[in-house]
């Protein structure tokens, strides 16, 4: 057998790696009972929350609408020092 | 469900169920990956479940405009060997084995004591490297999956599998003629 052959063969060997008999059963198994957690259910719907665009925008819109109402906030305080004097 | 997309819909609105379809359909080659990265079949078995869970868990913060799902959960597993690795194994060994030594008699046995030294010698790369060779030449993936998956620029991956065929034939060369090869 040549360099490339056994080469080859060997890569083949170690391409051949079998899945034990049922590991999605298992594995759908633990997930149903992570499911079933309330932590994970509130973690979940934080998480599912957070990547929602709309949820996103919601956030940074409230946020700048916040800082908005806070700046107008000082400008009437300054004005009204202003005006006072 | 024939696409990964369809799935991963199905699964955030709710249908958990649905993930098993994701997990049937790439059991297998994670599993190649993660038994080519981490030797021990018990650990591999392990680390497989944790990167499937870990998945679902963050499969809202997946971006299909970004990679492919394969891609992002092969990323997943191969951050997770790296880690199981380092807890286990802190220094890499860097000495590659003896390339000529005592020959077995016939076809069969020499064959296998070349197989041998190739595990050998894979189990001795750097992980990058090693993680590199694995994902290319055993996974066939492309080169711009496995930058994505590293982390790195392309001809980072280049040079990276470059040095790792490179030790790896290193161990074929020396010896000419073993018994196999007639």
């Amino acid at each position: 057998m040549s360099d490339h052959n056994l080469y080859e063969a060997w890569k083949r060997r170690r391409a051949e790696i079998p899945v034990s008999d049922g590991f999605a059963d298992r594995l759908m198994e633990s997930l149903y009972l992570q499911e079933q957690r309330p932590v994970q259910q509130v973690a979940r719907m934080v998480s599912v929350l957070l990547g929602l665009r709309a949820f996103q925008f919601g956030v940074c819109s409230l946020a700048c609408f916040a800082g908005v109402l806070r700046v107008l906030q000082i400008i009437i305080v300054f004005l009204a020092e202003q005006s006072s004097q | 469900m024939d696409r990964d997309h369809d799935v991963i819909r199905c699964v955030l609105d709710g249908d958990v169920e649905s993930f098993r379809h994701l997990v049937r359909r790439y059991e297998r080659p994670l599993h190649r990956l993660i038994r080519n990265l981490v030797p021990d079949a018990h650990e591999g078995e392990d680390i497989a479940q944790e990167v499937f869970l870990t998945a679902y868990r963050r499969l809202s913060s997946y971006d299909p405009t970004q990679a492919a799902f394969s891609t992002w959960l092969f990323t997943i597993a191969r951050n997770k060997c790296l880690n199981a690795l380092q807890k286990r194994r802190p220094v890499v060994m860097d000495t590659l084995p003896e390339a000529t030594g005592p020959r077995a008699p016939d076809a069969e046995l020499a064959e296998a004591e070349w197989f041998r030294r190739l595990d050998e010698v894979l189990d001795t790369l750097p992980f990058t490297q090693k993680s590199v060779f694995v994902l290319a030449e055993i996974e066939g993936l492309s080169l711009v999956e496995i930058g994505r998956i590293e982390g790195v620029p392309i001809g980072t991956v280049k040079s990276r599998l470059c040095r790792a065929k490179e030790k790896l034939r290193s161990i074929l060369r020396p010896a000419e003629q073993p018994d196999v090869r007639s």
